[in-house]
């Protein structure tokens, strides 16, 4: 079975574009010109195909996805099961990039490789283990001993370490 | 006269001392391509050092046997993982992930590195080639006919758009989205702020690497995590190979290859259009050269002419960006401007001496080139095959570390958190694109040529009014614009005719 | 609960941590310079190479690395030394020379005040010049004012010195210039020289003499800061009688005695900063740093801290007429 994208969703990605050229062009006025004419050349035709793309959208036509030209997503899972792997997936990224947030990136990056590993993946408590201790070794050999690449601390060790 | 100090450079690369560096270069180079977190004009900022005490040879062995490998292996990133292994190698993903993804990887592998190869030595020939005429060359290209160039480069959008007119809608709208985009942050002309929603970040524009990383590799992860399978599917261990079958594609569409070894050749050659250009320019062209129809549907879904093109354009590229570093001491990329640094340190003031008395240095650096691809062509054949086993991989084992790959390919962009935001933003971006199907590639040269075009089109009016429409140049590139635009739509009327809408 | 763990936290690491020093020694240490750019250009270059000649002079031999922390012109960075940084002596920034005029015009997202920095010096000058084409007949700044059609002068943009130098000369001292700005970098402004896209164009002087000994340009005027071998220039704002005017132009180029800015986070216990000012006087006299540093194309001619700070006061202390008329002209980028 295609997925075709629900139309819902195809509306209200093309309507948030056409959002963001309204807000893109709005915030032109006042502007000088030499700097505001570049955004209003290319957003006014933005806004134009936007706002075609969202009626069309609505109307609910929807042609061969083969026809862009660019990767389309797998089809053979199952809506549902993919709809919620998708979210798992989602969120263990933004579960990432909040770990980075607050402990920093030497202590986020074997933690979550571990914690990916061993409760999303299933694997043993010693693949997991060994696996995450490998990451932490060579991000920090490379990144942090060999690139000095300033890693800022967490928030967490700036509130609550002094 | 020429060819006898082109063979006494030959003879000069070859000493043992000179080869040894370039090949410590070619190993590091080779790390720094593969890796998304190290980009190359970085590694270079951090090897000037060790050049003080190099003689001129040595030097720009170490550094261009380093610099000039790193897009090949960059290829390699892409194609296995989806995550552009540098900014340059991020088109190779569309077709050469494709390719991993339908059990391919060896013969994308293949296809990449062989035109790499012929890329390479594309560019080197070219930055041979030009050194008598070097002057004329770069000159023509003032700022009128860069700002040609870069609506020729937009013209291109038409043709990655699809066939029907709601898929030409769908990829007007993502290059007018990209155009956009590049809007963000100081203008060129005036130095105000747009866009940067109070953030410093955001001063200096959307940086492209996180942008790229983001919108690439995110929604491959998210693919994989929803197959539950190794990147390859299930495609058999045994099957994977097949380096052999990339190479012969190579030479299958030879002259495809060739003339996008040219096209990144002659985008090197000018500097102001960036890096980034060379590849989306090439991948264009391999689509638009297609058959239109059938022929071109399998762009985007793992056709082997979508990594032969910007295989060969991102390495050619760096030899024809050597072109005016040498010959005027400008640097056209990052990259070349901090090799600009590594001339002044050996001793050497780049300009018209690099022609004439510093001659054997510029013929070493083309014999580099060529070199050093060779080697690290080589070298990566024979681990190619097993290279293309990580596609094997349980997905499971495989997603956090593309995840970590992705953060720190992107943080380290700029070292800032912003970065990382960035990377997401345009991660969700990318995702929503694939799933509602408008084409990303658009966007990416939307992007990329949006802030040339009007940075030079500002320029052309200030300093020539409107008398720079009349610049030959310009207008045999107007010509070509609208050709490259009729051909598009040309085409779209045949398939109307020949064909009813669904 | 919460204070009270933390305020336990604290006196646990208090505890721990080395009673002050009454000498600096910075044995078995690292020393960060944060470099507010990308690596590569003048700065990195710069910070790069103090960290590998710095450690002889420091006692005690630390370990010296270079982190880059680009972003708005290094606002970031200087903004992350000023308040995140710890003032223990083992941090030293290096930032964008004008800084100090983008806090004088009130840049918004400045949030650090030069003058509260520890200053241990600038090991460079960067002086400003203007230079023409050499093939054009102009050679002296009354030649400019004379000119006729206008000089094509290529520019990046506001706030850099290709744009506000030759501005200042057009609106003070009335030369007759046309300046064309939106180039990407001052590299393609030698290009558009070479195809005679642009008359000329501002920039450190550092940058423009590979060109000057190619023939290609001739050096015309100078800004207020210099090194040996452009002395005789003239100066931007001796070719003006008007009190204010010649204020404008100085405030403009006052920073550029202070090219490379090495600075340590407020609060930095003095003797820190003692032994970083003695090291850098060293250093910049040592040879083996000065013949790289020559190689290198930098300007050296160290700016002791004390007169760096004093020079970042008398920038941030001009007249508000002064100022006013400045940030007409100048917008920080």
């Amino acid at each position: 079975m295609r997925r075709p994208g629900r139309p819902a969703g195809r509306v209200v990605f093309a309507g948030g574009v056409a959002l963001l050229a309204a807000w893109a062009l709005a915030q032109t006025t006042g502007w000088p010109i030499k700097t505001a004419l570049y955004p209003r050349v290319v957003g006014i035709p933005l806004l134009a195909l936007a706002i075609a793309e969202t009626v069309l959208s609505l109307r609910g036509r929807e042609e061969e996805p083969r026809e862009a030209v660019d990767v389309t997503l797998s089809t053979e899972v199952p809506p549902r099961v993919a709809g919620r792997r998708t979210a798992a997936v989602i969120a263990w990224m933004g579960g990432f990039y909040l770990g980075v947030l607050l402990l920093g990136f030497p202590r986020a990056v074997p933690l979550f490789v571990f914690a990916y590993l061993r409760i999303q993946a299933g694997e043993s408590w010693v693949t997991a283990l060994l696996l995450a201790a490998s990451a932490w070794l060579g991000f920090t050999l490379l990144f942090v001993n060999l690139l000095h690449v300033p890693f800022a601390d967490g928030i967490f060790w700036r509130l609550f370490v002094p | 006269m020429l060819v006898e100090a082109f063979l006494r450079a030959f003879l000069e690369v070859m000493r043992w001392d000179v080869l040894s560096f370039m090949l410590i270069g070619v190993i590091a180079g080779f790390w720094v391509g593969l890796l998304p977190g190290l980009g190359g004009g970085t590694t270079l900022a951090l090897m000037l050092p060790f050049v003080y005490r190099m003689q001129p040879v040595e030097a720009f062995a170490f550094l261009l046997g380093m610099h000039s490998v790193v897009a090949t292996t960059g290829d390699i990133t892409s194609i296995l993982f989806g995550i552009p292994g540098e900014g340059t190698t991020a088109a190779t993903i569309l077709d050469g992930h494709a390719m991993a993804k339908k059990g391919e990887a060896g013969r994308a592998l293949g296809a990449a590195l062989a035109s790499s190869l012929v890329g390479a030595i594309v560019g080197a020939g070219a930055l041979l080639l030009a050194i008598p005429v070097v002057r004329p060359l770069v000159l023509t290209f003032g700022s009128p006919e860069l700002f040609m160039l870069a609506v020729l480069g937009i013209a291109f959008i038409a043709s990655l758009s699809g066939r029907r007119p709601r898929a030409m809608l769908r990829g007007f709208l993502a290059g007018a989205l990209g155009l956009l985009l590049a809007a963000v942050g100081q203008d060129p002309q005036a130095g105000n702020f747009r866009y940067t929603l109070g953030s410093l970040y955001l001063w200096d524009g959307l940086d492209l690497v996180p942008v790229l990383v983001g919108f690439f590799a995110i929604p491959e992860i998210i693919d994989l995590a929803v197959r539950g399978t190794a990147i390859a599917g299930d495609t058999p261990i045994g099957r994977l190979a097949g380096v052999a079958t990339g190479i012969r594609d190579t030479f299958r569409h030879f002259w495809l290859t060739i003339r996008c070894s040219i096209i990144g050749t002659y985008i090197g050659v000018i500097p102001g259009l960036g890096g980034g250009v060379a590849q989306w320019v090439a991948y264009a062209h391999a689509v638009q050269s297609a058959r239109p129809g059938a022929d071109r549907d399998g762009f985007g879904k793992g056709d082997v002419r979508g990594v032969l093109g910007p295989g060969a354009a991102n390495n050619s590229k760096e030899g024809g960006a050597l072109v005016p570093t040498i010959a005027f001491g400008v640097p056209g990329s990052s990259a070349m401007a901090i090799l600009l640094g590594a001339f002044l340190l050996v001793g050497l003031t780049p300009g018209p001496d690099m022609l004439t008395k510093h001659l054997n240095v510029t013929l070493a650096m083309v014999w580099t080139i060529v070199l050093a691809n060779v080697v690290a062509v080589g070298g990566s054949l024979v681990f190619l095959n097993h290279l293309a086993r990580l596609t094997a991989i349980r997905g499971a084992l495989l997603i956090p570390f593309l995840v970590l790959l992705t953060f720190v390919g992107a943080y380290t962009a700029n070292n800032s958190p912003g970065d990382m935001a960035v990377m997401l933003l345009f991660g969700g971006l990318g995702y929503l694109m694939v799933r509602f199907h408008w084409p990303r590639a658009p966007l990416v040269l939307g992007f990329v040529l949006g802030e040339i075009a009007e940075r030079y089109l500002w320029i052309s009016v200030a300093r020539y009014g409107a008398a720079w429409l009349g610049r030959p140049v310009v207008v045999a590139l107007l010509l070509l614009t609208v050709g490259v635009i009729a051909s598009a739509l040309v085409q779209y009327r045949r398939v109307a005719i020949g064909e009813a809408p669904p | 609960m919460r204070t009270v763990l933390a305020f336990l936290l604290a006196v646990l690491l208090g505890a721990t941590a080395a009673p002050a020093w009454a000498q600096a020694t910075f044995a078995g240490k690292t020393v960060t310079i944060i470099v507010g750019y990308p690596p590569g250009g003048g700065y990195d270059v710069m910070a790069r190479m103090v960290a590998r000649h710095l450690p002889r002079f420091l006692p005690g031999g630390p370990t010296v690395i270079v982190q880059n922390m680009p972003g708005a012109n290094s606002i970031v960075a200087a903004n992350h030394v000023f308040h995140v940084a710890r003032p223990d002596g083992l941090t030293l920034g290096l930032f964008n020379r004008n800084l100090v005029l983008g806090q004088l015009v009130k840049v918004e997202g400045i949030r650090f005040d030069m003058a509260r920095f520890g200053w241990v010096g600038s090991p460079a000058t960067e002086t400003t010049i203007l230079a023409i084409r050499a093939d054009l007949p102009y050679r002296t700044p009354a030649d400019l004012r004379r000119a006729d059609p206008a000089v094509v002068v290529g520019a990046t943009g506001p706030g850099a010195s290709t744009y506000d130098f030759p501005l200042l000369l057009k609106a003070f001292v009335g030369m007759n210039l046309r300046i064309i700005s939106g180039y990407r970098s001052s590299g393609d402004i030698m290009l558009a020289i070479e195809r005679k896209e642009a008359d000329g164009r501002a920039g450190s002087y550092s940058s423009i003499k590979p060109f000057i000994d190619r023939g290609l340009v001739r050096p015309i005027v100078r800004g207020h800061a210099s090194v040996p071998a452009i002395e005789r220039l003239p100066v931007d704002e001796d070719l003006s009688e008007d009190p204010r005017a010649k204020a404008v132009m100085r405030l403009r180029s006052v920073p550029e005695v202070v090219g490379r800015p090495f600075v340590v986070p407020p609060a930095t216990p003095a003797e820190f900063v003692d032994a970083y000012r003695e090291a850098f006087r060293r250093m910049t006299a040592d040879r083996e740093f000065l013949a790289e540093a020559e190689r290198a194309g930098f300007e050296i001619k160290l700016t002791p801290g004390d007169q760096a700070l004093r020079t970042i006061r008398e920038v941030l202390g001009a007249p508000p007429d002064v100022i006013r008329v400045f940030s007409q002209f100048y917008k920080f980028d």
